[in-house]
């Protein structure tokens, strides 16, 4: 099928440069090893900061990757080929939001259990924590597309992704990290997780398009 | 099928880049952009494919007002980058290509890249990837070639072929245009030159 | 289909702009003078705030019109999508910073208005933190529309930046509200302040409709300084001697 060949496509480019995730990667870890010497190494303070500084470092690695959504492909010509492609073109982008999505989540898996135990998180914060991946991180790479798409022909700044993703991350962020510190106090985390769903279904159907109408206007 | 374009201009920044461009093409026919770098033959390609939108000016394909969604299935673009990935094989990338065509053979690789099926594209000269990158003209009958200095990296043997494809699509009614700063030996060709610009 | 470069629509509009602007300066002076004179003299004193509090004649107006703006920013730029008409760039790129600048006065006379209170020049109170969210989201607008040197793109980039942002805005306004919640310290005094009665009620409206008439008077300042603009550029574009030869 169309859909599992664009897939396995893009999911293959990403894994054969393993390079610049290993490079997002370590910059996650940075963030997380460096806090301890900004704030001291008090274990209350870092427990308590846990789920905001993984979330932090989360929402700045997934600022860097989105060079990898579309500017390459604009770069050495794929983007053309595309546009030009009978294959209808929200498609072809939410496939590639997919394979994003799946490569962020893998990498997050490899950092998120250091990360916890040198900040000493909660362990019954975790499958919040997970579960708010799921539904966050799809939120971000969808936002970022949208900008990534936005900004298409534009040389490179990369302040300006910055400047215009920092509105749009705040609300998830807000509702991820306190979905975490509601389960860390004991109280139940499920009215911010819905908030946050709420942020992907309404996302998630009209991003795709809205991705596809900013590329095709990019190359005006 | 004829392929008519009247009064195009079109404008990038505070550039003109072309202007007052009218032209008509029939089955069979080739029409020549001539002309410096940097004088507006791959931006009027480009409006030509439908990747840029003119400032002025008809497109009219058999002489009704072209449809976008129509127009881009009948037409090959090649610009001047191959859109080759360097992590992938030369059959990954044929692969792809189908895919994002909606091709229903697999692409073979043509003009001597067989043996190099499984190679990676990091290892290509820039001929090679040039050839593979024409693979994608002979895929999918288009009866509209736009080619953005195909040429390039070419050698002798590689420019023969190209022209041969160019020759067998004449043949079957396929017409093209194809912007060149060498100039191509084509019989019948039309020309259009563009005149040197000041940056 | 394309994007025209004919002036006739923009030029009825200089002329339009032209006959509005002095009535709008005027206004603007007279609704200043009464809010002012109604802000300073006959509106009530807060009970914790003291004079004070009459800062938030100049702040609260500020926040509705940064939020007026954007609202004409977004209602235009849908139209200006839908239409393909060069106005609705020209008026997105003329109002932007007017309504950023609406924006940085709320900001400004919010952390002055809460200083004696709080101690701080800022403090993350729920409408200061969502303002100044607002205001990013302005800067974004800015930046991205002045990245583009071509008008068509340029603008149909931005449209959509300004819709999504439309979009984000109350989404924001309302998880900064539920941030807020959470993490509430006690004794944080909310800038709003007691209940609005109608003492205050008159002079908050006077200053809305003056700073509304002198934003329209800046708006069409700054429209008509672009239509010029881009009448010289397209000036420009004529004498320069690059088309092909045919």
């Amino acid at each position: 099928m169309t859909v599992i060949e664009l897939l396995r496509h893009d999911l293959r480019l990403q894994m054969r440069r393993p390079g610049e995730w290993a490079a997002l990667v370590l910059f996650f870890i940075a963030i997380i090893l460096l806090v301890p010497f900004t704030v001291g190494p008090e274990p209350e303070l870092l427990r308590r900061l846990a789920p905001g500084l993984i979330w932090l470092a989360t929402l700045l690695m997934s600022l860097l990757a989105l060079d990898r959504l579309f500017v390459d492909d604009a770069r050495d010509g794929t983007l053309d080929l595309i546009l030009l492609s009978p294959l209808p073109l929200p498609l072809i982008v939410a496939v590639r939001l997919a394979a994003q999505t799946a490569m962020m989540l893998l990498a997050l898996m490899l950092v998120v259990l250091p990360a916890i135990l040198m900040l000493g998180m909660n362990v019954i914060v975790l499958p919040v924590l997970a579960l708010g991946f799921m539904l966050g991180i799809p939120v971000l790479v969808l936002l970022g597309g949208i900008m990534s798409a936005v900004t298409i022909s534009l040389r490179r700044h990369p302040a300006m992704l910055t400047l215009l993703l920092i509105p749009f991350y705040i609300p998830a962020l807000i509702f991820a990290v306190a979905a975490c510190d509601a389960v860390a106090s004991g109280v139940s985390p499920l009215p911010h997780l819905l908030l946050l769903a709420a942020m992907l279904a309404l996302l998630l159907p009209t991003a795709p398009f809205v991705i596809a109408a900013a590329l095709r206007n990019g190359q005006g | 099928m004829t392929f008519q374009v009247e009064n195009l201009a079109c404008r990038r920044g505070m550039r003109m880049v072309f202007r007052n461009i009218s032209f008509s093409l029939r089955s069979g026919e080739v029409l020549l952009f001539t002309g410096p770098n940097g004088s507006g033959k791959s931006s009027l390609l480009r409006v030509l494919a439908g990747l840029l939108p003119p400032q002025q000016g008809d497109i009219r394909w058999n002489g009704q007002a072209i449809d976008m969604a129509d127009h881009r299935s009948r037409l090959h673009y090649l610009g001047h980058y191959d859109a080759v990935k360097p992590e992938l094989t030369v059959a990954e990338m044929l692969d792809y290509w189908r895919v994002l065509q909606s091709g229903s053979e697999a692409l073979s690789p043509v003009f001597g890249l067989e043996e190099l099926k499984k190679a990676s594209i990091r290892y290509l000269s820039a001929g090679q990837k040039r050839r593979l990158a024409l693979a994608r003209l002979v895929v999918k009958q288009a009866p509209l070639w736009l080619l953005d200095e195909p040429l390039t990296s070419l050698d002798q043997a590689g420019q023969e072929l190209l022209k041969d494809l160019v020759r067998q699509h004449r043949t079957a009614g396929g017409m093209a245009i194809i912007a060149t700063h060498h100039g191509m030996d084509l019989p019948g060709a039309q020309q259009l030159s563009f005149a040197g610009v000041s940056a | 289909m394309s994007f025209t470069s004919r002036f006739a629509n923009p030029g009825k509009f200089l002329w339009l702009a032209e006959r509005l602007m002095p009535w709008f300066a005027g206004a603007s002076l007279l609704a200043f003078g009464v809010g002012l004179t109604l802000t300073l003299f006959h509106s009530p004193v807060d009970y914790q705030q003291g004079e004070t509090v009459r800062i938030m004649y100049v702040h609260v107006p500020a926040a509705w019109l940064g939020l007026m703006i954007y609202a004409a920013m977004v209602v235009v730029a849908c139209v200006g999508l839908i239409m393909r008409h060069t106005l609705a760039d020209i008026f997105c790129t003329a109002a932007a910073p007017v309504g950023a600048l609406f924006v940085a006065l709320c900001l400004i006379t919010g952390s002055i208005w809460g200083h004696p209170t709080w101690g701080a020049w800022w403090v993350w109170d729920a409408r200061l933190t969502s303002v100044l969210v607002l205001f990013l989201i302005y800067c974004g607008v800015i930046v991205l529309r002045r990245s583009f040197d071509d008008h068509a793109s340029g603008f149909r980039s931005s449209a959509i930046l300004i819709l999504v942002g439309g979009v984000n805005i109350p989404i924001v306004h309302f998880s900064v509200n539920w941030w807020n919640t959470l993490h509430q310290p006690s004794g944080l005094l909310r800038l709003s302040g007691s209940t609005v009665d109608v003492h205050m009620l008159r002079p908050l409206l006077v200053m809305a409709l003056a700073y509304v008439f002198f934003a329209a008077f800046l708006v069409l300042m700054r429209m008509k300084t672009e239509i010029l603009k881009r009448r010289i550029e397209a000036a420009l574009l004529l004498d320069e001697d690059n088309g092909p030869l045919m």
